[in-house]
């Protein structure tokens, strides 16, 4: 995702149409970061509106020096967690996932895979669901994740290796890769 | 060391999100192990998949864009009372809907504190008044 800073400097600015062009440009990556962490398309839209609220809002106050992309995700992956906290604690009813609209595979393996996953990541649980997709679909690391989430890289890590484990799995459930836990011990 | 003492830290393995001394004592496992290296490998098709989804974006409904806009539109006209006020309307509105639950709980013992201090009103007054008058 890339946003020119002429653009970033025009919405600062109050210039008219420029926020609109920003929103047109961004939504689509900054949704798909959502719906990724909070597994659930409706649940998605109504974080993605509050996303843009935030980011009205924090404009002003953003330094030019910073990556707006890099700062954009950040609202993001921020909205979207404090959403999952609150629905955990039972503030917000879940809904049960559905699976996402994908773009058609074109064939190849990885590409299959990847949309084996994608659907794959709608059934882990909320907390592994997150910490997956910012370590290994983002790019973030375990302390960034921690920071992000209130808690420990530690506690970070074990979620992460566990929703690995659940969507080898599930690749395995599609016959993609060898089931891992019916394999005999070989030592 | 056992597959099974070595199979929770192949998710890390991985990834490379293990220390470095368990990472050497997990890669000596595998690296001896046919079973650990075919976990290793699906578990390692998972993070190339992974990799690739960061590439694809999810459609987004339909209308999203328009709500989103038109949210913001809201937001702007609120604004409008923001020089008279000396704080911002948005911060009020959001700092009540990320709170609403504490914000329900404290009204909630306001109330019962409330009624509590008018029923101890109320009998402190009657004890009062039923008390015969001394002369």
């Amino acid at each position: 995702m890339q946003v020119p800073q002429q653009l970033i400097e025009s919405v600062r600015r109050g210039e008219p149409g420029a926020f609109e062009e920003l929103v047109r440009s961004t939504h689509r990556p900054v949704y798909s970061l959502v719906y990724r962490i909070v597994g659930n398309a409706e649940d998605a839209a109504d974080v993605t509106q509050d996303v843009y609220l935030r980011v009205w809002r924090g404009l002003r106050g953003f330094r030019g020096d910073a990556n707006f992309s890099t700062w954009l995700y950040r609202v993001a992956a921020n909205a979207a967690l404090t959403y999952v906290k609150r629905r955990a604690r039972g503030g917000v009813p879940t809904e049960p996932s559905e699976l996402p609209d994908l773009p058609a595979s074109d064939g190849t393996e990885e590409r299959a895979d990847a949309e084996l996953l994608e659907q794959a990541l709608a059934t882990l649980p909320d907390s592994q669901r997150a910490v997956v997709v910012l370590k290994d679909v983002y790019g973030w690391t375990c302390d960034e994740i921690g920071k992000q989430m209130g808690t420990t890289e530690g506690a970070v890590k074990v979620r992460l290796f566990r929703a690995r484990q659940r969507l080898a799995d599930e690749l395995a459930s599609a016959g993609v890769v060898v089931p891992l836990k019916k394999r005999k011990k070989s030592s | 060391m056992r597959c099974d003492q070595i199979r929770p830290y192949l998710p890390g393995f991985v990834g490379g999100d293990l220390r470095p001394d368990t990472g050497d004592v997990v890669a000596a496992h595998v690296a001896t192990c046919v079973s650990c290296t075919a976990e290793s490998a699906s578990l390692e098709r998972v993070r190339t998949g992974l990799a690739v989804v960061a590439a694809r974006e999810v459609e987004p409904p339909a209308g999203l864009l328009e709500g989103i806009l038109e949210r913001t539109s809201e937001h702007t006209h609120r604004r409008v009372l923001a020089p008279v006020l000396p704080f911002a309307v948005d911060d009020v509105v959001r700092l009540v809907s990320d709170h609403k639950d504490t914000i329900a709980s404290a009204a909630g013992v306001a109330v019962v504190a409330a009624g509590a201090a008018y029923a101890l009103w109320r009998a402190v007054r009657g004890a009062r008044s039923a008390q015969p008058a001394t002369s």
